[in-house]
């Protein structure tokens, strides 16, 4: 995936180089400069990213010294992600680990989503008494360490529920931790609709819900989309609740297991990779609507 | 901006009866959209904090059964004594220094650059680039990196010591053992993780500026360098003020990367004041909840001490 994404740039970069008649020499060289940089920029960010796929097929007795291009692969290539996949019941640790991964992942980022938009919706286009003082509550979250502090507290209620060591009883927390976030998302897209839309679809005798499930939420898509992957991208990837309010390893999630010391082998290599997969697979599906949704709501003031 | 700033949304239809009755009727018709949110937001964020304020008074351990007892700010006077606080809130304050100034001026060049970018397709593909780190979860990041600071595996003394031959296997820098050097690999990492997400929030800053701004004063025989202090820097400034805030509050409070770069180590510089609270609510003794409840809101109030000073500084500016 990432050497089809360089390829492309490179080549486009050259012509676009080639094909500006606007500007004279001096500019070109501007140009060239400033391609340069930016490509320098991107090889940092790729660089560790093809390392590790590399890391994850060697092979041969220097596996655990060699530093960079492999001297020897696995034999076939994907040896090592095969020896993930196989055994393929609970007892394996790896797949334990994915399926709790997989079903917090999906609570949250469902529960995120619709409260994000109901609560979105109702802070743009109702009237709501005291909206003000809830956007300021959830502003005032994000400027105080909330993680850290609430930590103790978090589980002393999670103790009380009985929810300790249940793995799908995270997403609680988690949705709770994407919710300030992601209602200013939607609020911040439900704002760019016109009003006129909405009064219109009121004079027609819809009502407030039929409004936005009939009407708004087609257009709010590209916000919906953010808010689904910055809360994948939590519930996936979170580290400090998942070991803190899970004791025993069979609740391990996928972010626990890699966190807790996996070594150095290719084999941990392909561990990571796969788990790196479905976040970078979201992210390569949704990032048209990703950057525009980025841009018309999450970046608003 | 102007956003945030626009007028409550006011209902479609005005009605003749008395204001209190109108505010029912709005809080009947809107209030259940904002159920879901009040339930998660309030249970599991708003609970959890007055919670461990609460626990922070008391001398609750969890590994005995003896019920709490109430010992006002005793935990509070122990923790401002102990060296161990201070020594992790002051680790914290360098690691930040170090972080904030690369987290927001290598994202601005990369906006400044990507914003110059003409064929939109070729810019479309820096940003996406760009980004890639961001989507990557968090722990997958650190558990990586850790790997490339590695000094038999990493990629990093593979070019220091075998390609540019700078260090021999002996002498080759210990990114993640050297308590100098560590708070440097760390802000790297962080960079790189960040750079996409922040460059986007100055490309938003960028798009505000009205093109005819930069080609007037092109015309004018200003300088690519003058335009930047002239015009540039003055649009992004909310942001860079804006994200200093936000970041000064994440750094302080990092504790999930020092968890699994470094482990719980009092004598290395990951061991912060979030690391002590960590430690002493989960792993050590009797997991002295309370003691780690007030260490926590500790660090908490420092913080909003300094955001609020910073707030201070920047509004007077403007």
């Amino acid at each position: 995936m990432t050497s089809l994404l360089v390829g492309p740039s490179g080549s486009q970069e050259t012509q676009h180089a080639m094909a500006s008649p606007r500007l004279p020499v001096l500019p070109s060289l501007r140009l060239v400069a400033k391609h340069s940089v930016l490509i320098l920029l991107c090889s940092w960010v790729l660089a560790p990213l093809v390392w590790v796929v590399l890391h994850s097929v060697k092979a041969g007795p220097f596996k655990y010294f060699e530093r960079a291009w492999p001297k020897e692969f696995q034999d076939p290539l994907w040896a090592n992600y095969r020896w993930l996949w196989q055994d393929a019941t609970l007892e394996n640790p790896f797949y334990r680990s994915l399926s709790h991964s997989a079903v917090i992942t999906l609570l949250t980022v469902f529960s995120t989503a619709v409260a994000a938009v109901l609560a979105g919706y109702a802070l743009s286009h109702l009237s709501t008494p005291g909206s003000r003082v809830i956007l300021g509550i959830l502003v005032a979250s994000m400027f105080f360490p909330t993680q850290v502090t609430a930590l103790t507290g978090l589980f002393k209620i999670q103790y009380r529920l009985g929810l300790i060591d249940r793995p799908w009883s995270l997403f609680f927390p988690y949705t709770a931790m994407m919710v300030a976030v992601s209602v200013f998302v939607m609020r911040g897209v439900f704002q760019a609709v016109p009003k006129e839309i909405v009064d219109a679809a009121r004079i027609d005798g819809a009502g407030s819900l039929r409004t936005l499930v009939g009407i708004l939420l087609p257009m709010v898509r590209n916000g919906i989309v953010v808010v689904l992957i910055l809360s994948f991208n939590l519930a996936w990837g979170e580290y400090l609740l998942a070991s803190t309010l899970v004791n025993r390893r069979d609740n391990w999630t996928l972010a626990v297991l890699l966190g807790q010391g996996i070594g150095v082998a290719p084999g941990s290599a392909a561990l990571l990779v796969v788990a790196m997969v479905p976040a970078l697979i979201a992210f390569g599906i949704a990032q048209h609507w990703f950057l525009r949704g980025l841009q018309d709501g999450a970046l608003r003031g | 901006m102007a956003q945030a700033l626009s007028p409550e949304p006011h209902s479609s239809a005005r009605q003749s009866r008395p204001g209190w009755w109108r505010t029912a009727r709005d809080f009947i018709t809107s209030y259940p959209y904002l159920i879901p949110v009040l339930f998660f937001f309030v249970g599991w964020q708003l609970l959890p904090i007055v919670q461990s304020l609460r626990l922070s008074f008391t001398d609750d351990r969890f590994l005995d059964n003896q019920a709490p007892n109430w010992i006002g700010l005793d935990n509070y006077r122990t923790a401002i004594q102990q060296g161990l606080f201070w020594q992790g809130i002051k680790r914290a304050l360098i690691f930040t220094a170090i972080f904030i100034p690369g987290m927001i001026f290598i994202p601005m060049i990369a906006a400044i650059l990507v914003d110059r970018v003409t064929n939109n397709k070729v810019a479309t593909v820096y940003r996406i680039i760009l980004l890639i780190p961001s989507m990557i979860p968090a722990p997958l990041i650190f558990v990586l990196w850790v790997w490339m600071y590695d000094n038999y595996i990493g990629p990093i003394n593979y070019f220091l010591v075998d390609r540019l031959g700078w260090f021999d296997l002996a002498n080759a820098p210990l990114w993640l053992e050297n308590n100098i050097l560590i708070y440097f690999s760390i802000a790297f990492m962080e960079w790189w993780w960040g750079l996409g997400y922040h460059t986007m929030f100055f490309l938003a800053g960028l798009a505000s500026i009205p093109r005819d701004l930069p080609d007037a004063a092109r015309v004018d025989g200003a300088g690519e360098w003058r335009m930047f202090w002239g015009i540039t820097i003055w649009r992004l400034l909310p942001i860079i003020l804006v994200l200093t805030v936000v970041r000064f509050g994440s750094a302080m409070a990092v504790i999930t990367e020092y968890i699994i770069m470094q482990g719980f180590d009092r004598n290395s510089s990951t061991y912060t004041w979030t690391m002590y609270m960590y430690d002493e609510a989960f792993r050590t003794g009797q997991q002295f909840r309370g003691y780690a409840a007030a260490i926590g809101w500790l660090g908490a109030l420092f913080m909003l001490v300094v955001v609020a000073f910073l707030f201070y500084i920047f509004r007077s500016r403007d």
